[in-house]
């Protein structure tokens, strides 16, 4: 039942996700009886699917009302979305929930020896929840493209009459180039507001010649330009974001913060005030937006990236009144700000930090889907690699800090909590988010040793590859990246080309946000990131050396992957490859933007920014507990395959969720089994390990990819030759099937305890 | 310096038998009166009998003849209340000055309220922050919750070793709660411990549940 009520399951999501990719998003009305007329057909068409071919009525019809049920609790649950949203959305779930519940069942009822059960057991907590973190994916998706009524959607905020307050705008700068802050501030004195004044706080910048420069220019925009020159202060950007709070106009009521490179449009403070008018609202943020070269693949593919939060990301988060305050085109309220104690020095993210300390008073906030400003990205790989580690390094801090304020029972702790669920919902999803790429490494060493074990050892117990965990999360992998590439194109506008390239350019950082997770658990104060330097070497051997790391472990996955399939060439290996590949494609992806960044020279006034907060992290000292994880994965998989294996069935095995083949799917019954008696004990067996049988993978899904090795302890057809040893036979095992069933086995009890017997049917299929 | 000479002009025990509020009264009326001189050596001995108070002080900034006074007075006036109520904005503007006339500021320490930095000329300067007192970096529970909060991640993390940390863990963990809850100084920190204690329990049952399992491998 279980089996096929997968199977079922994600028939219904692939359908239903298809159908909304197809055009699905594109209806604009709802009714709940339309979603379930919709959900009807869904779960009919699905139905109909099952019966031609694996299906079995009776379990085809509990399993349709159940989704029916469930479907049907969603499409309540979702009244703002249209009928594919919410049926794709109810299938996600239903699929990804009874496949936590199949691998559950799988792992922890194979006849394994303690150890390959204890990995497998580790595995199954990842597998889940990479899972989850790939239904956050999903429901974002989801709610952007299918949703039908915003209460929460601004392009633009209307303008009260004579609602003019003052606004203070800080610029922090640290040794920045005059020619960059000129522009910035040449912009600044360009707004089409009149009310407001501009603090350049330069902090630290060593060599009075450096920052004088920016003084003289202040004073040549005359009064309502500031300027003050920060020594040996402490607190780095935020620090100085404090001191420009503390030397702000009395009579200022909001509070923006500029980056030094960023050139504001004239309208900015025009269309954003207005908002304050209101006096729940705390903040204000419009999109950050950037210079770029459309010509060069970097610059363009990084851009995208940046983009796709503010053009995803923010109107969901928004409509939810959970934003979070991105800094620089930002404003917020002065009085909000003072009330939470300014900007937190500690967390190296201090905006977004303190969007949520503002949200906890309750306050609201806006997102004016609207670009009043573009600034300078990083222009190398390296930079791209810096900045990616302070937002993730800067993200977890967040979560450390405020973790227990996001619980679901945060209110009952603390009444004074003002943030409401979807606000506790969206900060902490997305500070756990960045964990997909840990896990994402994770199941990439599984996969290494998963080829590693086939090639050396033939076997890899750790989990049967029984059908679903073999097909299954491919069918997720393959269906997640293709949402997370039409939402790109969606979104951005994009050719299918460039969304690739973007996507690319996304995962290429996720040894740097590994990086940074590890060292955010663990550091309690801002760190940076040193990449690697090279000494006089060219440019493109730099741009390699700062992407060592992600080459090399790129091309041991490639090796590992390429080596399994060449010394045993069969379709499991073949898998275990592909896999392989396209996980080494993502750390690869690495070296191919940084040689990429390198290739196009920067415009002169590009700059790397300033991103060095903190005490710095060597990335080398830095990959020492990745690489540690990995040498004690190798060695708890070295010890396994050395424990023995069950010698004899035992009676939890009979819990094993039953296999259905896979080549059922497709309608094709399955060639029968020879039926199995009496069979010896192998020698094999009686030593401890299992005759050979082929690396088993099982991969699964995060929003990019996951996927895992396990290995079987089912005998194959391959592994099932009986080696006669002269020992009596205690135990039958009789296989039958039926063009509808999977081998139905039956463990016939003998006066004396029966030894294990490699058979396919008992270990797989203990019933049907 | 200016004040020092002022402050011997006028001997203090003129005043020193008359209030301190009806002082600053004669000192605002004869500011009004045009009598600026006479206003502000009455805000100077004003200062000088009653060291503490905020209104002489501000009294005191809005007459000094000179900047560098003013600065004096604006730093007193800091340390004494940094959220004194600043009508005029006197304080903001003689920082203003202060800073237009030499932008560099080098920080020497801070308070909850106030920075303290010196400027180019070498001359302490203190400054409001002007905003609520900051929490410390990280929510700091008391040393029971804390303990609790460390047994339950362990705990959690044995639920990798097939529960079997979880097992030991989790009764430290809710040991530690109990323990915590009893002895909370807040609400909030009695609802953590009641929190932690479930979900101590909670693990308990989930890390024996693997443990099971385990125990069913390694029996076979």
């Amino acid at each position: 039942m279980l089996t096929r009520s997968l199977y079922l399951a994600v028939g219904w999501f692939a359908l239903s996700l298809l159908a909304t990719l197809a055009g699905g998003h594109r209806v604009r009305k709802g009714h709940p009886m339309l979603s379930m007329g919709w959900l009807t057909i869904v779960l009919l068409i699905g139905d109909v699917w099952a019966l031609m071919t694996f299906g079995l009525p009776q379990q085809v019809l509990y399993a349709t009302i159940g989704a029916f049920v469930f479907g049907v609790i969603w499409i309540f649950l979702l009244p703002n979305w249209n009928a594919f949203g919410q049926v794709t959305w109810a299938m996600t779930l239903l699929a990804t929930l009874l496949f936590i519940i199949y691998s559950f069942m799988a792992t922890a009822f194979t006849p394994l020896n303690t150890l390959s059960f204890l990995i497998a057991l580790d595995f199954f907590i990842l597998e889940a929840l990479a899972l989850i973190m790939a239904l956050t994916h999903a429901y974002e998706s989801l709610d952007l493209f299918c949703r039908i009524r915003w209460k929460r959607r601004f392009t633009s905020i209307q303008t009260v009459a004579e609602y003019m307050p003052m606004v203070s705008l800080h610029v922090p700068a640290y040794n920045e180039p005059p020619e960059v802050v000129q522009e910035t501030l040449n912009s600044l004195a360009h707004l089409d507001y009149t009310n407001y004044e501009v603090l350049v706080i330069d902090n630290n910048t060593p060599g009075e010649e450096n920052w004088d420069k920016i003084h003289d220019m202040c004073l040549e925009l005359g009064p309502r330009f500031r300027f003050v020159h920060l020594d040996n202060w402490p607190g780095y950007k935020s620090g100085a974001l404090n001191f420009a709070l503390a030397h702000t106009a009395p009579e200022a009521e909001i509070v923006g913060s500029i980056d030094a490179d960023y050139i504001v449009q004239p309208n900015f403070l025009r269309a954003l005030v207005p908002a304050f008018a209101d006096p729940k609202v705390g903040f204000v943020q419009a999109p950050q937006d950037y210079r770029y070269n459309p010509r060069d693949p970097f610059s363009e593919s990084t851009y995208h990236g940046y983009k796709y939060f503010f053009e995803v990301s923010m109107p969901v988060r928004n409509e939810h009144n959970a934003i979070i305050f991105c800094g620089t085109m930002g404003l917020l309220r002065k009085s909000a700000l003072q009330e939470i104690g300014g900007w937190d020095e500690w967390c190296i993210t201090e905006d977004a930090e303190a969007s949520l300390r503002i949200l906890k008073l309750g306050y609201e906030s806006y997102y004016i889907k609207h670009s009043y400003g573009r600034g300078l990205m990083p222009y190398t790989f390296e930079g791209l690699k810096k900045q990616r580690f302070r937002w993730c390094f800067g993200g977890i801090q967040i979560l450390k800090k405020h973790w227990n304020s996001l619980m679901p029972w945060a209110k009952w702790v603390d009444p004074q909590n003002q943030l409401t669920f979807s606000q506790r919902y969206f900060y902490l999803v997305g500070g756990l988010q960045w964990f997909t790429d840990v896990l994402n490494l994770i199941f990439g060493i599984f996969l290494t040793l998963g080829a590693v074990a086939s090639i050396f050892y033939g076997i890899f117990s750790v989990r049967p590859l029984t059908g679903p965990l073999l097909i299954v999360p491919a069918v997720f992998l393959f269906l997640h990246l293709w949402r997370f590439l039409w939402v790109l194109r969606q979104s951005l506008h994009l050719r299918a080309r460039t969304a690739l390239r973007s996507m690319y350019n996304f995962f290429s950082l996720g040894w740097v946000v590994t990086l940074a997770c590890i060292q955010g658990l663990i550091l309690k104060k801002g760190v940076f990131l040193r990449t690697p330097k090279s000494k006089g070497q060219s440019k493109m051997w730099s741009a390699l050396r700062v992407t060592q790391w992600e080459a090399m472990i790129g091309l041991l996955f490639l090796g590992c992957g390429l080596a399994a399939f060449i010394v045993r060439p069969e379709f499991k290996t073949f898998w275990l490859g592909l896999l392989l590949t396209w996980q080494a494609s993502l750390f690869l992806a690495a070296p191919y933007f940084s040689l990429l960044s390198v290739r196009t020279l920067p415009v002169p006034q590009q700059r790397q920014p300033i991103l060095d907060r903190g005490q710095a992290v060597a990335e080398n000292f830095a990959a020492r507990w990745v690489w540690g994880g990995f040498v004690v994965l190798v060695i708890a998989a070295c010890i396994a395959f050395q424990i023995p294996l069950p010698t004899r069935l035992p009676n939890y095995a009979l819990l094993q969720p039953p296999t259905v083949p896979p080549e059922l799917l497709m309608g094709i019954n399955p060639t029968p089994a020879p039926v199995l008696t009496a069979t010896p004990l192998p020698t094999q067996t009686q030593m401890g390990t299992l005759p050979p049988s082929p690396t088993a993978i099982s991969p699964t899904t995060t929003a990019s990819i996951t996927a895992a090795p396990s290995g079987t302890l089912t005998a194959t057809p391959d592994s099932l030759t009986p080696t006669p040893t002269g020992a009596a036979p205690t135990a039958t095992a009789s296989v039958t099937r039926s063009p509808l069933c999977t081998p139905t086995s039956t463990m016939t009890p003998s006066t004396t305890p029966p030894p294990f017997t490699p058979t396919a049917a008992p270990f797989a299929t203990p019933s049907c | 310096m200016d004040t020092r000479k002022d402050l011997r002009e006028v001997p203090a025990h003129s005043i020193a038998d008359r209030s301190i509020r009806d002082l600053l009264l004669e000192t605002e009326k004869a500011s009004r009166e045009g009598k600026s001189q006479y206003a502000y050596q009455l805000s100077v001995q004003a200062t000088r009998v009653v060291p503490e108070s905020v209104e002489a002080w501000l009294m005191r900034l809005a007459l000094a003849p000179s900047f560098e006074e003013r600065v004096i007075c604006m730093n007193r006036l800091n340390e004494l209340s940094p959220d004194y109520r600043d009508r005029y904005n006197l304080s903001y503007f003689t920082q203003k000055e202060l800073f237009d006339r030499e932008p560099f500021l080098a920080y020497q320490e801070e308070t909850d309220e106030l920075y303290r930095v010196i400027n180019g000329d070498h001359l302490p300067v203190n400054i409001r922050k002007k905003r609520a007192a900051v929490n410390p970096a990280l929510y700091e529970p008391s040393s029971k919750l804390r303990a609790a909060y460390g047994w339950l991640t362990m705990a959690i993390a044995g639920l990798l070793l097939a529960g079997i940390g979880t097992l030991i863990f989790a009764p430290l963990a809710a040991l530690s709660a109990a323990q915590a809850g009893r002895h909370s100084r807040s609400r909030a920190e009695w609802g953590n411990s009641v929190i932690v204690l479930l979900f101590a329990i909670l693990l308990f049952l989930l890390g024996g549940g693997l443990l099971f399992l385990f125990a069913l491998h390694w029996l076979g």
